[in-house]
């Protein structure tokens, strides 16, 4: 052994003892035990050194021992040498270093001063333990317990998929990893991270049944490592020719109550082993994930049904409701923004073709005008070979579980149209047809903006559900409006165009039919202007609904215009009307009140049959009812004995007729509800106009279920 | 047009030796739901023994329902029988309408079983 071996300058160093004794030591140490001079040229080097760094004694000595300093820690040997030649001792230094072949280990250092026989330190001693394994153990349990804690706050399947992927990948210095989930025969990718967007194109789903990693792991339940190019391509013959950019594999599966559901796969750029350590990190992280996935999936499945269920119970009131159908699909629209769609829209193909847009609403009331906007410059072509005219020509709805860029593109009309598409964000879409009768007369388009939100398939089946009750609806409500609409019109018809000019007296009616979705009545009002300077007015009220109450009305009203043309009072004329309805071939009920007024004699005679009391209000202001004792309805009974009444009624005063939908309110008692109406007549303007307005606003009549005839008149003061 | 805001319950009630029709009629009559009840009561056969409608649960009727009772009360006459509290809403109506005279009228279930019950007062 020369004098300059390291072990000798070692054995020297260690004072009295025997050299030969820590030679031995030194040369049986699992620590690489190093010296080198005052400017760091290293000196000796023992054979733990040698398995450590790769480097033999004859290659180390006499090399500077920055050989093994990693370029990213240059500074630190001079720093260490610094302390060491002042007399001071470094204990436990943990650090990197470089081997020969390029590989990095942690290290423990201990570094003590080297001094000569006078005390003059004259180099240092290195005793580095290789720690890297206890390093990665540490580092491994570190990140495991970083995924643990990441997963146990995430709670979207995204979220959980982009926090396993950081971890693992980075733990296990992987350049890519994806995580693929299994939907029915397919693997579809629903995370994944460093690999090249060409590379992926054609791996977003692929079958299961595929010879590939991620499918056959899915198939077999079991961990998959695969080190080096060679094991992969005997493997997989598929890759025979392929260039292997990731030469070491991990596929691990994701199982979740013992079913395979997912599977992650990390990419290695070095042909690598994994130690057992690896192995259990990431079987261990795989666990994690799966358990995390698995819950955010039925805490998402849960708040979708959520979601599902409150729009259902929604759509499901509002459609129940008497409403027009635009109204219906309006309302339905904002319920689906509220609950299961960022905007919806709804379309409607009129009888000329053309499509008609009802409804567009978004759950961002920012983005609704922009919404408008894109439905208005950009209506949808008609032509279209996919989406609502699609739907609307074929009646088969079309389910977008994503919509990627390129559909826009190819969607778009132009720049500005593909722009307002991307700012209101399509991420997956639904078109259901609205269908009744066998004939396709609209369409709901569904569209989610929040890519973490795709629709299925039972999303699609619950608005195909709603869709059709919608259109049943709705195709009713159209039926029905078109009859009543009909009623409507033909019930105006026959009223009266314009009433009597009568000096001293004016008049003012009105007919209300009821709100849109209830029955049309029958009532009617008449006018008639008498050749002695009398007036004759009638309300009254045809039970039965429809065309048919509607066309008895339009009988009855001329015929007591004649009779009280021809001299009949009003007895007798009220009594005519009877026997008229009483000769119809099907029985109908009327109740009416029948008014003959003499301003010369400033006196009023009537007959109250089944009808509420006539009101007058006198010039002071005090109202009356107009009760006397009245007869039942007319039309059903043979025999009626018809009575008439008289009142005093003074010129400034104010007579009032109207129908039984003015006062009779479920719930509200009859005499209460003529109560307030005669507060509310009490003070009504003199003017019949404006006191009808004032009475209809004090009498609320707006959407009630019955049609409302009113009839005032005012009798002017004398002049004095 | 609330569903189920008209509720009919027909059936038979014994009274005396005979049984006869028995017409419960609970919620609101008016225009969208009187031919619902018309039906009912011609339902009831028109030449039994007698005809209880019981318009007790009535909270509302409005002309439409009215012409139902009145062209029942004049096909079956005294073989009708038609149960209203008095103060009720369609007692109110029956009185302001002048029709109360041409309906038997009763206050209770009981009272119309009993003017039903003998052969010899229809």
């Amino acid at each position: 052994m020369p004098a300059e071996s390291p072990i000798g300058a070692l054995a020297g160093l260690a004072g009295p003892s025997p050299g030969d004794h820590f030679a031995a030591i030194v040369e049986s140490s699992d620590d690489a035990i190093i010296t080198k001079d005052r400017d760091a040229v290293i000196t000796s080097w023992n054979p733990a050194a040698e398995r450590m760094y790769g480097y033999s004694a004859e290659e180390a000595i006499g090399t500077p021992i920055s050989i093994l300093i990693p370029p990213d820690r240059a500074g630190e040997e001079r720093r260490i040498l610094d302390q060491v030649l002042k007399g001071e001792r470094v204990d436990h230094y943990e650090t990197e270093r470089v081997a020969k072949d390029g590989g990095r280990l942690m290290v423990s250092l201990t570094v003590s001063p080297l001094r000569d026989d006078d005390g003059q330190t004259v180099g240092a001693s290195v005793i580095a333990r290789d720690i890297t394994h206890d390093h990665r153990s540490r580092e491994l349990a570190a990140r495991l317990h970083q995924v643990t804690a990441a997963l146990s706050r995430e709670l979207t399947p995204d979220r959980v998929v982009d926090v396993v992927l950081e971890q693992v990948t980075e733990g296990l210095g992987a350049v890519a990893g994806a995580v693929g989930e299994v939907q029915g025969d397919e693997v579809v990718l629903i995370g994944n991270v460093g690999y090249s967007e060409a590379g992926l194109a054609d791996w977003q789903r692929f079958a299961l049944d595929l010879d590939v990693p991620m499918s056959v792991v899915v198939r077999s339940g079991e961990a998959l490592y695969l080190i080096g190019p060679e094991q992969l391509r005997a493997r997989f013959p598929t890759f025979a020719e392929a260039t292997i950019t990731h030469p070491s594999l991990a596929v691990l599966p994701l199982i979740s109550a013992g079913t395979v559901f997912g599977v992650i796969s990390l990419s290695f750029e070095t042909t690598r082993d994994f130690d057992a350590e690896e192995r259990a990190f990431l079987f261990a992280a795989t666990q994690q994930a799966a358990h995390a996935l698995s819950r955010a999936r039925s805490y998402e499945g849960e708040r979708q049904e959520a979601r599902r269920q409150r729009f259902l119970a929604e759509a499901g009131e509002l459609l129940s409701e008497p409403l027009d159908p635009d109204a219906a699909l309006q309302r339905l629209a904002q319920i689906a923004v509220d609950s299961l769609a960022d905007w919806c829209g709804v379309e409607m193909r009129e009888e000329d073709g053309e499509l008609r847009s009802v409804a567009v609403t978004h759950a961002d009331p920012q983005q609704v005008r922009l919404a408008h906007e894109l439905r208005e410059r950009y209506p949808v072509a008609p032509d279209s070979e996919t989406g609502v005219p699609n739907v609307i020509r074929t009646g088969n709805s079309e389910l977008y579980r994503e919509v990627p860029d390129e559909l826009l593109v190819e969607a778009a009309q132009d720049d500005e149209h593909l722009r307002l598409l991307q700012t209101l964000g399509l991420s997956s879409a639904m078109v259901v047809p609205l269908k009744a009768r066998g004939k396709v007369f609209g369409a709901i388009t569904f569209v989610v903006s929040d890519p973490e939100r795709g629709y299925d398939d039972e999303d699609l089946a619950l608005v195909e559900d709603l869709a059709r009750t919608a259109a049943l609806v709705v195709d009713n409500a159209r039926l029905y409006r078109r009859e009543h609409d009909a009623a409507v019109t033909l019930q105006r018809a026959l009223l009266p165009q314009s009433l009597p000019e009568v000096p001293g007296l004016r008049f003012d009616a009105r007919y209300h039919p009821a709100a849109p979705g209830s029955e049309v009545g029958g009532d009617w009002f008449e006018v008639v202007a008498l050749d002695d300077g009398g007036v004759a007015l009638t309300i009254g009220d045809v039970a039965g609904r429809g065309i048919r109450a509607a066309s008895v009305m339009g009988q009855l009203r001329p015929s007591l215009g004649a009779f009280v043309r021809d001299g009949h009072g009003p007895k007798e004329a009220v009594e005519r009307i009877h026997r008229l309805m009483l000769e119809f071939p099907r029985t109908e009920m009327i109740t009416l009140f029948h008014l003959r007024y003499d301003p010369a004699a400033e006196r009023a005679r009537y007959v109250r049959a089944g009808h509420p009391p006539g009101l007058v209000r006198c010039p002071g202001g005090e109202v009356r009812e107009l009760m006397g004792e009245g007869i039942p309805p007319l039309g059903i009974f043979q025999e009626i004995e018809f009575v008439d009444n008289d009142a005093d009624v003074s010129p400034g005063s104010m007579v009032l007729l109207y129908t039984d939908g003015l006062i009779e309110r479920p719930n509200v008692d009859l005499a209460d509800s003529i109560e307030r109406l005669k507060r509310a007549f009490e003070e009504a303007p003199a003017d019949p106009a404006e006191a009808l307005d004032w009475i209809e606003e004090k009498l609320v009549i707006q959407g009630i279920g019955d049609d409302v005839a009113l009839l005032a008149m005012t009798i002017d003061a004398r002049d004095q | 047009m609330k569903p189920g805001r008209l509720k009919l319950d027909a059936g038979t009630r014994a009274t005396g030796d005979r049984e006869v029709a028995y017409l419960a009629v609970a919620g609101e009559v008016d225009l969208s739901n009187a031919e619902e009840l018309r039906e009912a009561v011609d339902d009831t056969g028109g030449n039994g023994a007698g005809v209880v409608i019981d318009l007790t649960d009535v909270g509302f009727m409005d002309s439409s329902g009215l012409a139902v009772i009145l062209q029942a009360a004049r096909d079956r006459e005294s073989r009708l029988v038609i149960v209203a509290a008095p103060g009720s809403a369609v007692e109110r109506l029956l009185e302001m309408t002048e029709a109360a005279g041409r309906v038997r009228l009763m206050g209770s279930e009981q009272q119309a079983l009993e003017a039903l019950a003998d052969p010899d007062a229809g």
